[in-house]
């Protein structure tokens, strides 16, 4: 019996969304609005996580050592960062392979580096961290006491940009739950309008099952459902315009951008984004509808 | 059966639609509630299903002070009765078949049950044939039988008929009225609200006259 009345509501609600097409369709088009810009949002915060997670990978203390340090020196500072519990790995760069790493990067200044004569890059010492997102109070600490080894000339993190990019991230998300939060709002409001509008048009048919002893469950459950299949079409054709975006962006507008492409580029939403646009479609319909009958109902 | 015990009603405007009304309605009796149009009639029927109620008495169906059953369990009571109206009420969008089918489908009534409670309702009312039309298809009487069809086809104990031949000529009120005759002849005890005196005098039954919302004597009509 519940299957069949299932059904039964289901036709209902296909039938009351297909007798009031132009209504449904603004509805619908709010939908997709909202669900596409928190969609949008979502991308570009997945690629500035990305990269963020990217540049993480990169990131190490570095201790450049002075050119008269001793081996006893280096030895020592070995030897505290092998002690620290925040160091994964510690890495030995010498001055040769330093060099070497400087053309890659920089081919256009081999000339110069030939013209010195002599090698001007140090020997360093690289040190993974653990959790290269840890806080930065400790390693602050540690780095200080580096300063004050001997033969150590410099000291640096490379955390800062990829920082950056995380607050960035961040920002994405921010944004796109502001705005796609007050779009989903309108969304609720219009939908709650065309389903008050259609309840109150078919207020006779509802009158006539209400007298033959329909319960409020059996004349309710037709017009949620219609606001429930309005927001997961819309949250549905939002995740499909977000993956479209995300092949498109690159070919149309990508280039344009320049150095800004690797931040300002979408990455695709991942499955339980994409589910959770289509599941926030359909609760936000189901809002609508909800107070749309709250209203009609209570008058 | 149905018992109104000293019952009033006053709507949002001066006046009473209701002043201390009581009678009986045994089961199995057909009875017509006469009276020209803001007598109160409709009023009875609404306090009847329960759309309104009284400003005081008491209404009781079958024993049960209908006054006391909460509004979530309303539809109980209302599934007991079969209500026909003078505009008809049906769906227009929806066939004959739908039309008749939705108490029915309101109970959650099995497919080849529905269908074959649909098909004896029409056939009752000689409408079987029309079974697939649309109302808007179907003459004014023909209209008028599938609501009669529809407020049938649960088998009600009670069927109440608010102004049911309004809108239709003598002859086809005639038809509707013998229907109604027939019906209750099978057992079903019938309520008719009608202000038409030659209906009254035709089919013959207990007449309950109402004049600004008090029941008059019948010889007072």
């Amino acid at each position: 019996m519940i299957g069949r009345r299932a059904v039964e509501a289901f036709r209902d609600a296909f039938g009351h969304l297909g007798r009031a097409k132009a209504r449904h369709a603004v509805s619908l088009a709010v939908l997709i609005l909202s669900f596409l810009m928190s969609g949008l949002f979502l991308s570009l915060s997945n690629n500035l996580r990305g990269r963020a997670r990217e540049l993480s990978q990169d990131v190490a203390i570095v201790v450049y050592l002075k050119s008269d340090a001793s081996a006893d020196d280096r030895r020592v500072v070995e030897d505290r960062f092998r002690r620290s519990p925040l160091v994964a790995s510690l890495r030995t760069v010498e001055p040769q392979e330093a060099k070497g790493r400087f053309l890659v990067e920089f081919p256009d200044l081999k000339e110069i580096l030939d013209n010195l004569g002599r090698n001007p890059l140090p020997t360093s010492l690289e040190a993974t961290l653990h959790d290269p997102a840890a806080p930065e109070a400790p390693i602050a600490s540690f780095m200080n006491e580096i300063r004050t080894l001997g033969g150590v000339d410099e000291v640096r993190f490379n955390r800062a940009w990829s920082d950056r990019i995380r607050a960035l991230g961040r920002l994405s998300d921010a944004v796109g739950l502001a705005v796609g939060g007050l779009l989903i709002l309108v969304s609720i409001i219009v939908v709650s309008g065309a389903v008050r509008l259609n309840i109150l048009g078919r207020r006779k048919e509802i009158d006539i099952l209400r007298l033959v002893g329909a319960t409020n469950g059996y004349i309710r459950v037709p017009f949620l459902l219609e606001g429930a299949i309005l927001g997961v079409a819309g949250g549905l054709i939002a995740v499909g315009l977000v993956a479209l975006a995300v092949r498109l962006f690159p070919l149309y507008l990508g280039n344009s951008l320049g150095a800004l492409q690797e931040l300002l580029s979408f990455w695709a939403l991942s499955v339980l984004q994409a589910v959770g646009l289509v599941v926030g479609g359909g609760i936000a319909g189901l809002i609508g509808s909800l107070t749309a009958l709250g209203r009609v109902f209570r008058t | 059966m149905i018992e109104f015990i000293h019952v009033w009603k006053r709507y949002h405007k001066p006046g009473w639609a209701l002043a201390d009304i009581s009678f009986t309605v045994d089961p199995g009796e057909m009875c017509f509630i006469t009276g020209p149009s803001g007598s109160g009639k409709s009023t009875i029927l609404k306090l009847l299903t329960r759309e309104c109620g009284p400003t005081d008495g008491r209404i009781r169906l079958d024993g049960t002070d209908i006054l006391r059953i909460p509004a979530s369990k309303i539809y109980i009571l209302r599934r007991a009765m079969g209500i026909v109206f003078q505009d008809f009420r049906l769906w227009p969008e929806r066939r004959v078949f739908d039309n008749v089918a939705v108490p029915l489908r309101v109970l959650g009534a099995p497919a080849k049950e529905l269908k074959r409670k649909v098909f004896l309702a029409l056939r009752m009312v000689g409408l079987h044939h029309r079974i697939w039309d649309l109302p808007g298809d179907l003459s004014y009487g023909e209209q008028q039988r599938v609501a009669v069809a529809r407020a049938l086809v649960n088998n009600p104990r009670l069927l109440l008929a608010d102004e049911p031949t309004g809108n239709l000529d003598p002859d086809l009120a005639g038809e509707i009225m013998t229907l109604f005759r027939e019906i209750n002849r099978q057992g079903t005890t019938v309520i008719v609200c009608t202000h038409d005196r030659e209906i009254v005098r035709r089919f013959a039954g207990r007449v309950l006259p109402l004049k600004e919302g008090r029941l008059m004597e019948r010889s007072s009509l």
